[in-house]
């Protein structure tokens, strides 16, 4: 068997040369690796980061914004990659001034713009070393200019920008962004967390040329989507009726608000005047107000909807009950209170007819039935006195004060529509109650939030439903008010007031129509006291009455021409809304459908019977004797 | 098997008749020269010349079985460690040819998505109602009255609502 001779070294010499070698390999591999440890192992996080430093470059990348859809997924607001000039000071060295000058001459189209006259931008030059924005979101043309220039130390910059194609189309519920992309009205502001995404951290590596090698993303985060009940042909005709009604009554802002009853989904909410959130920085903020959820207003006659609803509901008062309306006026603890003029002389009618005329004493024997406790539950029942949960900023939760803090007097105030604040979404959210049966659904905008990221199901178109179901007492915001039975007996009194009571104004063609009118003065701070001119118009109805599908209010704050009273201002706007609106849904009639001329002496009538009709709430708060305007 | 011995033994012997005859001729050339070297010299200092035989005849390169396995081995590992540097090297250049070829996809995709979102902005800028009803106004259109509104069956199509098209004369 073969075996390797062993060699061994025998002279003294060659050993401890041998010897040397190795000590010295040894020692020099213990330093390498002891070296190599030092760098990759103790110091590795350390020089890691300043290697990235070295051979990486960082942008700061805003995620794109989350679009706001439609329920048909029409693009009411969406995000664009448009161009934006900053400048690197310390490159550009001694050309500050000549930079400046061309750079003004190129991004200042506005002559009032001061942020791009050339002192501005010389200014911004001057204050900065590494960094400082010339103009931000440029148009293409601009940008392009500006390119064209190739100045050194200038670069261009993506930035998103936010469109709105509907350009005012619902634009005091949408809202707008600011420059740095963060939501500052409307759903934009109360989403803004969710739309606004991460900020996304691109590293890149650079090579000599500046090219980018490769790129790391850091936490993607797009914004979210998200899809509205708004339907967006559905907010034109609300806004297009409610303009022409305040271009025709010169009122200082209305709002009209479309709500399906049987899921509480709103389906129009138009404000009026409005603005371009394109260009939304010319505007002051009056006009950015949501005026239809920040907006408290004595609701006057829509609010005996809810006193006889809990007359009929908790004492068992029946429509064709005989209540004496004592010739029109009624003395509470020292104040009295009228009816119109018109119904002055108004004895023992049915209750039905009572509400039909919007008689004030009917309403306010009714709640002395019903007693403080047992009012006000009911008052809190229907959504009043708290923020109905809409998705929208500055809700207000509107002016309900407790029994205990109550007046002498103030159950027949509030019996009436005073001494109660409310906006028109808690109204609407009443006369939905009263439409779909006596549940109370809070109103919503949120249709459904769309996460790419997530891989959640993209959001899908989902059309108005004619057969969609009451949503279920056990989902949240939903609960009973009033039994079903009070609620139809509720529906059959409002019709009674769309065909021969106040609110004829309102009549449908081919379909039956429900509703009420209201007419409330305002408190005037210059006078202390309660304005005689200055004037709440309002009416809250659904149709059709036998099987609602829509519910609309229309509130007209300070009408100063014509008729200023709801019945004139506001039902109109209601029969133009939701004629157009349910033929639009496609509802089937329930009604004969009137011919050209039948249709016009049809709206004719109404307006007779309006000259007697109706109502001007007085003021409650300082136990003052009301007064008729007319 | 036994002739080819033989003939191999013969061969041997006819090598070393012609080196030692090889030798002879060398160890007398040497002599002439030295003799005429001799003849030639002054000095008392002979110069010697001595001729080395240096015979490697039994010498014979052995067949090492291991030695051969090493190198083979050693050829072997070498030739892997050549290619995984070569791989490595080709792997991190075609690395970084496709992360040039990666950003410019990503850009690809980003502007397409981007053509794609103004797309999507334009469309709903054009399908804007206000737009629509102002272009049917300034055409003449009017609104259909609701005796004019014809439901299609909402199972085969998207048209909601048509409106029938017709002068008013008494309007």
């Amino acid at each position: 068997m073969y075996k390797p001779i062993k060699q061994v070294l025998v002279t003294p010499i060659r050993r401890m040369r041998f010897l040397y070698v190795v000590i010295f390999f040894t020692s020099w591999a213990i330093l390498i690796s002891g070296r190599l440890a030092w760098l990759q192992i103790i110091r590795s996080s350390e020089l890691q980061e300043r290697a990235k430093l070295q051979q990486q470059r960082m942008f700061s990348v805003a995620a794109r914004r989350g679009i706001l859809y439609d329920r048909n997924m029409r693009e009411l607001a969406a995000s664009m990659q448009v161009d934006s000039v900053y400048a690197v000071p310390i490159e550009l060295a001694n050309n500050k001034t000549k930079d400046a000058l061309l750079l003004s001459g190129i991004l200042q189209t506005n002559p009032e713009d001061i942020s791009t006259s050339e002192s501005q931008i010389e200014g911004r030059l001057n204050a900065s070393h590494n960094f400082v924005w010339i103009a931000r979101k440029l148009d293409q043309g601009t940008a392009g200019r500006v390119r064209a220039l190739n100045l050194k130390g200038i670069y261009i910059q993506k930035e998103f920008k936010r469109f709105y194609p509907g350009a005012d189309l619902g634009s005091p519920m949408i809202g707008f962004v600011g420059i740095d992309d963060d939501g500052l009205g409307g759903l934009e502001k109360k989403f803004n967390t969710v739309l606004h995404g991460d900020v996304e951290h691109v590293y890149t590596a650079i090579d000599a040329k500046q090219h980018i090698m490769a790129s790391e993303e850091t936490d993607p985060l797009p914004g979210k989507s998200l899809q509205l009940t708004i339907d967006s042909n559905i907010q034109y005709m609300a806004e297009r009726s409610l303009d022409k009604q305040m271009l025709k009554v010169k009122a200082s802002h209305g709002s009209v608000i479309v709500q399906d009853p049987r899921t509480g989904e709103i389906l129009a909410l138009a404000v009026s005047p409005r603005f371009d959130p394109n260009a939304s920085l010319e505007y002051d903020q009056d006009l950015l107000t949501n005026h239809a959820v920040s907006d408290v207003y004595e609701p006057g006659s829509t609010f005996k909807l809810v006193t006889y609803s809990a007359a009929i509901d908790a004492i068992g008062v029946e429509p064709t009950d005989i209540i004496d309306c004592q010739g029109g006026s009624i003395t509470l603890f020292g104040r009295t209170i009228h009816d119109d003029k018109s119904d002055k002389g108004m004895g023992k009618v049915t209750v039905r007819r009572a509400l039909e005329k919007s008689s004030d004493v009917a309403a306010v024997k009714l709640a002395l039935e019903l007693g403080p406790d047992k009012f006000y539950s009911y008052i809190k029942a229907f959504g009043f006195g708290s923020r109905s949960g809409i998705e929208l900023p500055s809700e207000s939760h509107g002016i309900l004060r407790p029994p205990e803090r109550w007046g002498s007097s103030s159950i027949g105030s509030l019996a009436i529509g005073q001494e109660v604040g409310v906006t028109p979404v808690q109204l609407v959210a009443m006369v939905s109650t009263i439409a779909n049966g006596g549940i109370y659904i809070a109103p919503h905008l949120l249709l459904g939030v769309g996460d790419e990221t997530s891989g959640s199901p993209p959001l899908e178109a989902k059309p108005y439903d004619n057969n969609s179901q009451l949503l279920h007492l056990q989902a949240q915001g939903v609960r009973r008010v009033i039994s079903e039975l009070t609620a139809a007996k509720m529906r059959g009194m409002m019709q009674g007031i769309v065909e021969e009571g106040t609110g004829t104004a309102a009549r449908l063609n081919g379909y039956s129509a429900a509703g009420k009118t209201g007419t409330a003065q305002k408190y005037d701070e210059s006078n202390k006291s309660y304005s005689h001119t200055k004037l709440v118009a309002s009416f809250a109805g659904f149709a059709p009455v036998s099987s609602p599908a829509i519910s609309v209010t229309v509130v007209i704050d300070t009408p100063t021409v014509g008729n200023l009273y709801g019945s004139s201002v506001s039902a109109p706007v209601f029969r133009e809304v939701a004629q157009e609106v349910l033929e639009y849904l496609g509802v089937p009639h329930d009604r004969p459908l009137l011919g050209r001329r039948e249709a016009a002496l049809n709206q004719l009538y109404p307006q007779k019977k309006n000259l007697s009709g109706e109502h001007v709430m007085m003021p409650g708060h300082h136990e003052k004797k009301a007064t008729a305007i007319r | 098997m036994a002739t080819l011995v033989i003939g191999t033994r013969h061969t041997e012997r006819m090598h070393t008749s012609q080196k030692l005859l090889r030798i002879d001729q060398v160890s007398k050339n040497n002599c002439e020269k030295f003799e005429r070297q001799h003849a030639r010299r002054h000095g008392p200092t002979p110069e010697m010349f001595i001729a080395k035989h240096i015979d490697n005849t039994r010498l014979i390169k052995a067949d090492d079985p291991v030695r051969r396995r090493e190198m083979v081995s050693f050829t072997l590992v070498m030739s892997l460690l050549f290619a995984l540097t070569m791989i490595y090297v080709w792997q991190h250049f075609s690395a970084i040819e496709i992360g040039y070829n990666v950003e410019a996809q990503k850009l690809q995709v980003e502007q397409m998505r981007e053509e794609n979102q103004e797309l999507r902005i334009s469309e709903a800028e054009l399908s804007d109602p206000r737009r629509i009803d102002n272009i049917s106004k300034q055409l003449g259109m009017n609104d259909p009255r609701t005796d004019q509104v014809t439901r299609q069956d909402e199972a085969n199509g998207n048209i909601v609502a048509q409106g029938q098209s017709r002068s008013l004369p008494d309007e």
